[in-house]
């Protein structure tokens, strides 16, 4: 569980600010939904924006472990009890962001499925919670159900593209290629500094072309 | 046209039709102008009356149909759910 934090402390900082911009596009997004929720009254939306809120809250637990790591290591470097400590938060504060990043996507796929029946979400979601829970490597198991749930979203976007073929529907399905290819440097073997940061560097770019889009809705 | 974004549509054009006869009107004139058989209609009015968009008031002349605050706010921000919903797969 401590690849994520195996970068340089410069790195470090550039993530703790990514996170806190992923963090806030995505709390936007889901306020937007809940404000359409509101108008319409349409379920859709409201599932939609749950969504998005666990995604932006794992950012920010995210964000929140990134900083202090940061801080500390730049304080307490050579205390070994600190650093103990700092590792014991690392992992705690990584399972929560899993947990709730991975809620997120489930929430999302449910949503496209169109059902009504909330039983088959909360069976769902028990599953994944236990399989990362009880995992020997929950990091792995986190990484294929991401790669799972965002397949089906994709297809779904790409439908939604097919059935409407504007430049909105373009940019959302844009945007959740690039998160799906965000974390293919965890297949590349070695820890690689350079694809971490491409990564990240997609990422934001999801996140960038999904905020255009929300930006283009409420300018209209 | 999907399904929803027909829904939503449809949504909008009793709206609307209500908004037009200066936020009054008669089924009739809602059959009429949402182009609905009277068993869609009245099932979409009783959607429409549990979610809180229309009030329902009895005269002895029969039902009128207004609509409440929130009734007006979805027929003057229509364009923007239609694209948030449009955009993000949500119909």
């Amino acid at each position: 569980m401590h690849e994520i934090y195996q970068v340089p402390l410069w790195f470090l900082k550039l993530d703790i600010a990514m996170e806190l911009i992923f963090a806030v596009i995505t709390l936007l997004v889901c306020l937007y939904s809940f404000k359409i929720y509101k108008l319409a009254e349409q379920r859709q939306s409201k599932i939609f924006g749950i969504s998005f809120l666990l995604i932006s809250l794992s950012y920010f637990v995210r964000f929140i472990i990134s900083t202090i790591m940061a801080f500390k290591l730049n304080t307490s470097f050579l205390n070994p009890n600190v650093l103990y400590n700092l590792n014991y938060l690392s992992n705690i504060g990584i399972y929560v962001y899993m947990l709730l990043f991975i809620a997120g996507l489930l929430t999302l796929t449910y949503m496209t499925f169109k059902t009504k029946n909330f039983e088959v979400y909360i069976l769902l979601l028990i599953t994944i919670i236990l399989a990362i829970v009880f995992s020997f490597n929950a990091l792995y198991v986190f990484y294929i159900l991401f790669y799972i749930l965002l397949a089906f979203i994709l297809v779904y976007y790409l439908q939604n593209y097919i059935k409407s073929k504007n430049k909105k529907t373009f940019i959302v399905l844009a945007a959740f290629s690039l998160l799906f290819l965000s974390s293919i440097y965890f297949m590349i073997p070695g820890n690689n500094i350079i694809y971490y940061m491409i990564s990240h560097f997609f990422e934001l770019m999801a996140y960038l072309l999904i905020l255009t889009d929300l930006i283009i809705i409420i300018k209209k | 046209m999907t399904k929803k974004r027909d829904r939503l549509h449809i949504i909008y054009d009793i709206l609307k039709a209500i908004q037009q006869k200066n936020g009054k009107i008669k089924p009739t004139h809602i059959l009429y102008k949402s182009n609905l058989s009277h068993q869609m209609m009245t099932e979409y009015l009783n959607e429409l009356i549990e979610k809180g968009f229309v009030v329902e008031s009895k005269t002895s002349s029969g039902s009128t149909y207004s609509l409440t605050q929130k009734g007006f706010d979805y027929v003057a921000k229509y364009k923007m759910i239609f694209e948030f919903v449009d955009s993000f797969g949500l119909s």
